[in-house]
């Protein structure tokens, strides 16, 4: 019999560590397992090339709570956030538009394109961050469960509708319209030019299986407007060091609170007796037990394979089945000789600066969309990218560049079946650089290093699911109080003593630390570790 | 001066549905049309000597009986047929399946249960959904406590669900169909038949969220059809409109909205002729509304919202003389609908994002000769299909070429199940978008009036401004099928909108 913990996480991703270091913070024994060498998952920095430090897997951060970052100390952790302010897109024709150095120029930059849109685009972005105010206070608070009528949650149900009704009719159906068009009909209905339109609905379609013309994905767009860095809205940031500095802080936080993590220590599976959790085991034959288990991986993994289908009802393995998880990015990271050159905006500047976004056209993200669709990757992929060496030296070698390149689509589900990866992966890189190449002439010929992320390797390297990047599809019908599943969106599973703790459950995925600390506070509230 | 109180612009089955609720009610209804004939898109066109279309609309299942007999259409020879037509969906190998509305008369194989399953479900929320379906919108937010009621009944029926079928069809709402059949079936001819149900005149494919929720509700709704499908339905609708004592008049177009002091008076006919009213109802496209509006009549945020509507067109409608029925290995059916698969069908649709035909459109077949003998000359047949997907805005434009196109594509289809179909062709017409909407007055030729997608239903239908029929010009309403609860051959709109005029303005 090993030492007893109040609390163990499997998986050391930026969820399970923030949960762990609030379950601590509150005087609980914790132990945290981790399958891989590093903690983070898929917030990681690796030196994939010596001397070439990258975010493997995110890049940006926008969504990580305020209170997070006060409450475990994470600045005096080390978190140092570097502000990404431009957005630059270039384009095909040899035009560009770059937004963000200052509200003049961002003007200026709209009025080439459009008058109308630029005297627009200052109230579209209140609207919206007017929008996300009513969406927020859903987003920092467990999902309601409609099915029980208990007190407590009926008063939740009713604090929702009154945030609704103080809005009033106007902003609600400003919600709903969000929730259900597609991002390119929702921002036709704000702006004319193209050239704007295109790269904003791209921020629809992030992490999505779903297109720019498909209904659901204007309400993504929101999230995107939900980013606050120390408190205001609409801001990206880049994290010194890499994303993994942000798990790495979190991490340092949550030792100094006293909780062991385990690195290289994966988990076979979780240790049921009477249908109630009683710990884990290890891969390597380990038992460990605990008051309580905590899973930081996916739906699937944590359901079908840590827990096993034979422990859990079939109505309940049915809907885990069918919570669609379906990849559909990859990444591309790149160790660059010098800076690309833009055709469209030659040499060094501003623009290099930010999140450079190719979206030139909404028929161009459409039909990148139409080969996924299919089972292919995009020939002409929509890609979001970043350049961290240019704000962050320290990441690359002196003079020398690393690149993260964000792109879609990648489907986990090829024509051919997902074990086809391997063998697409270069042709798919392939692919990115030659999209970017036609766009910075001669940017091919500085690549001195190339690492190729298909989602067949995010599930392998990282432990995602079919590769998706979110634990599971952020679609409407896959959110609040039914992430993952229907009358479990609260943390808790049909397991006894087993909690659920990752982007697989609400608000959902990206580096927000929100699974983590509202799984923490439901536990501690109900006495659980 | 006329002798009207109401005025009604737009004889299709819901201005004449509206006309009728407000005779009744003793009002002096007129109906203006401004095609020759009453009915529109579900007046019989006689498309080829001896061949007559049932109508461009040509499904009558989502009439609701209940208005049948509000609207006093049995007594005007309306009646039902004994069942629901189940829709055949022919493969080209085999005997292909039939999909019924009821699960145990359909023929599905091995996703015979699956079917049952889905029904099942969807069926547990039938009662919530015509609830909501056949009175006029809830509001938004409950506002005053009789609201709170209406909201309570809906939430009391949804909850009557059970909390695991309450989650399964709330989950259901925000799907795409396609991942809704996956879920269900294994075979890919059964998906694509049940998801083509959701495809007329929306801009969606099977994989676009929303398109579970347009069949939750048409199936909510759905129920027997109209014998003699929808001409016999305009029959009995005027039949019953004039022994009320109120009339149509035909080759009558409205030019001008008549408004004094906020308050609508009538209407100026092309021509010069005005007439005076203090009610007009509008079954004509929401749209339509802004031209016919004197300056300023409406106030901003209803001008804009209203300028918002989308309507796109992206179905064509071809009419067949044949010398016999379309017949495939599963023999001889009034209903068909004809795609292999989803991929089939979104391939379709992905044309249509491009500005392009489709070319292998999905098809949704009615053979009304197969039942009604009356509309072709004896052994010949009339086939009338709603062709998937074609744009309103086709790159190039519309022209013979293009029309040429469409039915070539639409028989190449037709020929992967019935080798024989060219040989049995008389004569075609195609209906464009752009036809629908120079003959109908369907805008961009939607033949819905505004899509039916989840942004434009219920209270956000066709605005959330005017979602409850009465616009801010008093005694101007909606009563076409840009209101709740939508397109389709219904006649709620009509006759809800008929009522909420006769509550007033006051409110
Ligand atoms: C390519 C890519 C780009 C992205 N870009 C961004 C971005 O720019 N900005 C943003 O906000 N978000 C981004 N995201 C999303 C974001 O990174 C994730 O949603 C988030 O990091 C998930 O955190 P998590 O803690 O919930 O889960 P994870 O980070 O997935 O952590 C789960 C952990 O569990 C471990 N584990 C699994 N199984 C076991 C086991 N059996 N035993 C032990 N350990 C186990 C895994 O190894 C992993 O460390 C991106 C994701 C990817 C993949």
């Amino acid at each position: 019999m090993t030492r007893k913990y109040d609390a163990i996480i499997v998986g050391a991703g930026h969820n399970g560590l923030v949960c762990a270091a609030y379950l601590a913070k509150a005087g609980k024994k914790v132990l945290v397992l981790e399958r891989r060498h590093l903690v983070g998952g898929a917030a990681v920095s690796e030196q994939i090339f010596p001397g070439f430090t990258f975010s493997s897997c995110s890049y940006v951060v926008s969504l990580l709570r305020p209170k997070i970052i006060r409450d475990l100390e994470l600045t005096k952790h080390g978190l140092h956030i570097l502000p990404l302010e431009t957005t630059f897109n270039p384009y095909l024709d040899g035009t560009y538009l770059l937004r963000g150095v200052d509200a003049a120029s961002t003007r200026r930059e709209i009025s080439k394109f459009s008058k109308r849109d630029a005297e627009v685009a200052p109230l579209f972005s209140q609207a919206m961050a007017e929008l996300s105010r009513l969406i927020k206070p859903i987003i920092d608070s467990p999902a309601p469960d409609l099915g029980s009528l208990k007190p407590s949650n009926l008063f939740e149900l009713l604090r929702m509708g009154r945030i609704l009704k103080d809005a009033g009719d106007d902003w609600v159906a400003a919600n709903l319209k969000m929730m259900t068009m597609s991002a390119a009909d929702f921002l036709s209905e704000w702006f004319e030019s193209e050239k704007l339109i295109a790269p904003m609905a791209a921020s629809g379609i992030i992490g999505t299986f779903l297109g720019v013309r498909s209904p659901g994905t204007a309400y993504v767009l929101l999230h995107h407007y939900m980013g606050e860095i120390d408190g205001s809205f609409r801001a990206w940031g880049l994290p010194k060091g890499g994303t993994g500095s942000i798990s790495n802080a979190i991490a340092a936080s949550a030792r100094a609170l006293g909780v062991e993590i385990r690195t290289e220590a994966p988990v076979k599976h979780v240790l049921i007796k009477n249908g109630e959790a009683k710990g884990v085991v290890l891969e390597n034959g380990d038992e460990l037990h605990a008051a309580a288990v905590v899973s930081g991986a996916d739906p699937h993994r944590t359901f079908l394979n840590l827990v096993g289908e034979k422990e859990l009802e079939p109505d309940f393995v049915t809907q885990i089945k069918r919570f669609r998880m379906r990849g559909s990015s990859g990444k591309v990271n790149l160790a660059l000789d010098r800076l690309p050159s833009f055709k469209c905006l030659p040499g060094a500047g501003l623009h290099l600066q930010g999140d450079i976004t190719v979206a030139p056209g909404i028929d161009y993200l459409e039909r990148a969309y139409d080969d996924a669709k299919y089972g292919d990757f995009s020939k002409k992929p929509f890609m979001n990218i970043v350049l961290p060496s240019v704000t962050d030296p320290d990441v690359a070698p002196p003079g020398k560049h690393v690149m993260s390149v964000f792109v879609q689509y990648a489907p986990y589900h090829l024509k051919e079946g997902p074990d086809a990866w391997p063998s697409k992966r270069e042709a798919f890189g392939d692919a990115v650089c030659d999209v970017i190449e036609e766009l910075a002439p001669g940017f091919k010929s500085s690549i001195l290093h190339r690492h190729v992320l298909t989602p067949w390797d995010l599930e392998k390297t990282y432990g995602l699911t079919e590769g998706n990047i979110f634990h599971g599809e952020l679609s409407v019908e896959q959110l609040a109080f039914l992430r993952p599943a229907a009358g479990w969106a609260r943390y808790r599973t049909p397991v006894k003593k087993l909690w659920m703790c990752a982007a697989g459950t609400h608000p959902g995925g990206g580096i927000m630390g929100t699974p983590g600390a509202l799984c923490a506070s439901m536990m501690l509230s109900e006495g659980a570790a | 001066m006329s002798s009207f109180d109401a005025l009604i612009i737009g004889a299709g089955h819901n201005g004449l549905a509206a006309a009728i609720t407000l005779q009744k009610r003793g009002r002096r209804v007129l109906v203006l049309e401004a095609r020759s004939v009453a009915g529109g898109l579900c007046a019989a066109r006689e498309f080829h000597p001896g061949f007559t279309a049932p109508g461009v609309l040509h499904d009558t299942f989502e009439v609701r009986a209940p208005l049948l007999d509000a609207l006093g259409l049995a007594q005007h020879g309306l009646s039902l047929r004994d069942a629901d037509v189940p829709v055949h969906a022919p493969t080209s190998k085999d005997k292909g399946f039939i999909l019924a509305h009821d699960p145990e008369r359909s023929q599905l194989g091995e996703d015979q249960a699956g079917y049952a399953e889905l029904c099942r479900v969807a069926d547990a929320a039938r009662g919530a959904l015509s609830t909501a379906l056949d009175a006029a919108p809830p509001p938004m937010i409950p506002g005053q406590v009789s609201d709170f009621f209406d909201f309570a009944k809906l939430g009391l029926s949804l909850r009557a669900l059970g909390a695991k079928d309450l989650y399964g069809f709330l989950r259901m709402l925000p799907m795409c169909i396609a991942d809704l059949t996956r879920d269900h079936f294994k075979n890919e001819t059964v998906m694509a038949a049940l998801a083509g149900a959701t495809l007329l005149d929306e801009y969606v494919g099977p994989w676009s969220a929303g398109t579970a929720a347009r069949w939750l509700l048409q199936r909510a709704v759905s129920g027997k059809e109209v014998a003699g499908g929808p001409a016999a339905l305009v029959r009995a609708l005027k039949a019953s409109l004039e022994s009320a004592g109120g009339s149509v008049r035909t080759g009558a177009r409205v030019a001008a909205l008549l408004v004094e002091k906020g308050q609508v008076v009538g209407v100026k006919l092309e021509g010069g002729e005005a007439l005076r009213a203090g009610l007009v109802g509008v079954a004509i496209a929401p749209r339509a509304l802004l031209p016919l509006l004197p300056p300023h009549a409406l106030p901003l945020n209803v001008f804009d919202e209203l300028s918002r509507v989308r309507a796109r067109g992206t179905s064509a409608k071809v009419h067949l003389a044949l010398e016999a029925p379309i017949e495939t290995r599963g023999g001889r059916h009034e209903r068909l609908r004809m795609g292999d698969s989803l991929d089939d069908l979104e391939r379709a649709f992905d044309a249509i994002k491009y500005r392009q035909l489709s070319r292998a459109p999905a098809l949704d077949v009615r053979q009304p000769t197969v039942a009604d003998l009356s509309l072709a000359p004896r052994d010949k047949a009339v086939a009338s299909i709603w062709v998937n997907f074609a744009p309103y805005d086709v790159d190039g434009g519309w022209s013979d070429d293009r029309r040429k196109a469409v039915l070539d594509a639409v028989l190449a289809r037709i020929e992967r199940y019935d080798a024989g179909i060219r040989q049995k062709v008389i004569a075609a017409e195609v209906l464009d978008p752009k036809t629908l909407e120079a003959e109908y007055g369907a805008p961009n030729g939607n033949v819905h009036h505004a899509e039916m997608s989840l942004d434009q239903l219920l209270f956000m239908r066709p605005t959330l401004r005017l979602a409850h029929y009465r616009t801010p010009v008093e005694g101007l309403f909606l009563c076409g099928s840009g209101s709740h609860p939508g397109g389709g051959v219904r006649l709620a709109p009509g006759w809800l909108g008929a009522r909420a005029a006769l509550e007033g303005w006051a409110s």
